[in-house]
């Protein structure tokens, strides 16, 4: 194996990554702010894609105005999704398990619904940069996928900075780990859920539109998507933000080594693989138990 | 019995609440005030309803039948967060302290109700509200040396031993400016040393004006309060001061086993 072959798959593996992670992030601060494990977390990305697409395909919209759209309609839905199925699902005692069954269901009916109003066809989506290229030690990295490492590591720090140093951050940890004690201080705790999953869908956002110039737009992209970023968010500690990041980079690596050293058609096979291996030796994540605790 | 008859000064009046569940009776008719500035007792057996009783006072249920009159209005179908902007605040019998958070943080967010700024400005960690946390984390610090708990203000709050998870729960209500403080069994799991250190704490918070109501089987604990009711099998069978009340031959017989 040449060292460009390597420095490519390193390139690719991060890029995967960082998208990997975004998903699992999303997943993180959604179980972190209200204990639901949200299996329609890519499918949030796979709409904001849709919307960036729509926005520069079909009105001409410059690509970071569509880009913003897209992110926005990702909140929206998870507000969306929080509001209607979320809620009601809590009201009637729903369990963390009624909750996966419930977001799946979504994610299968919003993929249907894709398939519906966008067509079976896959929709290539303009990158930030075009289709420019970087030379790094010979080995190409898209402009795009550079951008995408930047503002998912972007995204990273103004969470981090968004639940350490802002008192709604504070406020939505608390709600999330005591909610009868937060609302005895007067924190309006379904507010608090409701802004979760605004967040958590603003996040999903951002990696749909990051991801969709580099795999283009696919109404089955979301689900895939929620299985990368749910196996990112285990790997980093379910709950743990910043553990998805660290999850998702391990995989995406993995993934690209397994590429060059085995073959692409045993990518799934051995990302999975690793996932066992880490849940056998690691069950609560690389972060712990403590990590999981999150709130 | 001892008369109950319903008085001027009263901060909360709970008024004639009947409440069951699944076709069994809890409370029946029960009438009490909490008097302004005082310290409102309320025993009862195990199984007396005090619990209940408890919940439809501090928002987290709603009764059957009766009114919850607070400050001359009535909250009864008012949630437990406007309940909380109202001035009531409660604590748990189990403490419910942010286990996750540190001491710090768990009384930074006990000043919830300080925060004014809008969402957007904490989003983004606007100058508003980076000053009005700035502001928090000065209220948390005197709120750490007045309830002694400078020592422990980082350690996370799920570490802590029972009595100091209880002292934390309790500063962080305080924390939240309640008028009426409602306390369920504070001194469970703490003991006689810390027990005493807690009385100390509520008669201090009583002096600087607030109204607490407070349910408890520990008699020791009972002694601060000015008025004591006790609940029987879901009513109350006497009212009056703590003295009267260890003394009254129905309250031995029914609740002292004495």
């Amino acid at each position: 194996m040449t060292t460009t072959l390597f420095i490519q798959s390193l390139l690719a593996g991060v890029t995967n990554g960082c998208v990997y992670g975004l998903i699992g992030l999303g997943l993180s601060v959604i179980y972190r702010g209200s204990r639901v494990v949200n299996a329609m977390q890519g499918d949030f990305s796979l709409v904001a894609g849709i919307i960036a697409y729509l926005a520069m395909e079909r009105l001409g919209a410059p690509i970071l105005i569509a880009f913003l759209g897209g992110m926005v309609a990702g909140a929206i839905v998870g507000w969306i999704v929080e509001l209607l199925f979320v809620r009601p699902t809590r009201k009637r005692g729903g369990t963390e398990e009624s909750f996966l069954l419930v977001t799946l269901g979504g994610a299968f009916a919003v993929s249907a619904a894709a398939l519906l109003f966008f067509g079976r066809d896959s929709h290539p989506v303009r990158g930030l940069g075009g289709n420019e290229l970087l030379d790094v030690f010979d080995a190409a990295i898209r402009v795009h996928a550079v951008w995408l490492i930047v503002l998912s590591l972007a995204v990273v720090v103004a969470l981090r900075f968004f639940y350490t140093r802002t008192f709604i951050g504070k406020s939505i940890m608390a709600a999330s780990i005591d909610a009868d004690g937060a609302t005895t201080i007067g924190i309006n705790v379904p507010l608090m859920r409701s802004l979760t999953f605004l967040l958590g869908g603003a996040v999903g956002g951002v990696a749909g539109v990051l991801v969709s110039p580099l795999i283009t737009i696919h109404y089955e992209m979301g689900l895939l998507l929620t299985l990368k970023g749910f196996t990112a968010a285990i790997i980093g500690t379910l709950g743990n933000p910043f553990g998805a990041i660290v999850g998702g980079l391990m995989l995406g690596l993995v993934e690209a080594l397994a590429i060059v050293f085995v073959s692409s058609g045993y990518k799934d096979v051995i990302s999975m693989t690793f996932l066992i291996l880490i849940m056998i030796a690691i069950p609560n994540g690389i972060l712990g138990h403590r990590g999981r605790a999150g709130g | 019995m001892t008369a109950i008859s319903m008085q001027n000064d009263a901060l909360m009046q709970v008024r004639h609440i009947s409440k069951g569940f699944f076709g069994l009776t809890v409370l029946r008719d029960v009438t009490l005030d909490i008097t302004e500035g005082l310290i409102t007792g309320l025993i009862g057996p195990n199984g007396a309803g005090k619990s209940t009783l408890f919940n439809i006072v501090s928002g987290f249920l709603t009764p059957d039948e009766g009114d919850v009159v607070y400050k001359g209005e009535s909250v009864a179908s008012m949630s437990v967060a406007a309940r909380s902007y109202a001035g009531i605040v409660r604590t748990f019998q189990t403490p419910q302290i942010f286990a996750n958070m540190t001491v710090r943080e768990n009384l930074v967010a006990g000043c919830h109700k300080l925060s004014s700024s809008s969402f957007l400005a904490n989003l983004f960690g606007l100058p508003a509200s980076r000053r009005e946390l700035a502001e928090m984390h000065g209220v948390a610090d005197d709120a750490l040396r007045r309830f002694g708990l400078q020592g422990i203000a980082d350690v996370r709050a799920g570490d802590l031993p029972a009595g100091q998870q209880r002292l934390l729960e309790l500063s962080r209500a305080a924390l939240a400016k309640p008028d009426l403080l409602c306390l369920d069994e504070p001194s469970s799991g703490l003991n006689a040393e810390e027990t005493q250190q807690l009385r100390a704490l509520l008669e201090r918070l009583n002096a600087e004006g607030m109204t607490i109501f407070l349910v408890s089987h520990d008699m020791d604990l009972m002694a601060v309060s000015s008025t004591v009711s006790v609940l029987c099998f879901g009513e109350i069978i006497a009212r009056g001061s703590f003295a009267a009340i260890k003394a009254d031959p129905r309250v031995r017989e029914a609740y002292l086993g004495a």
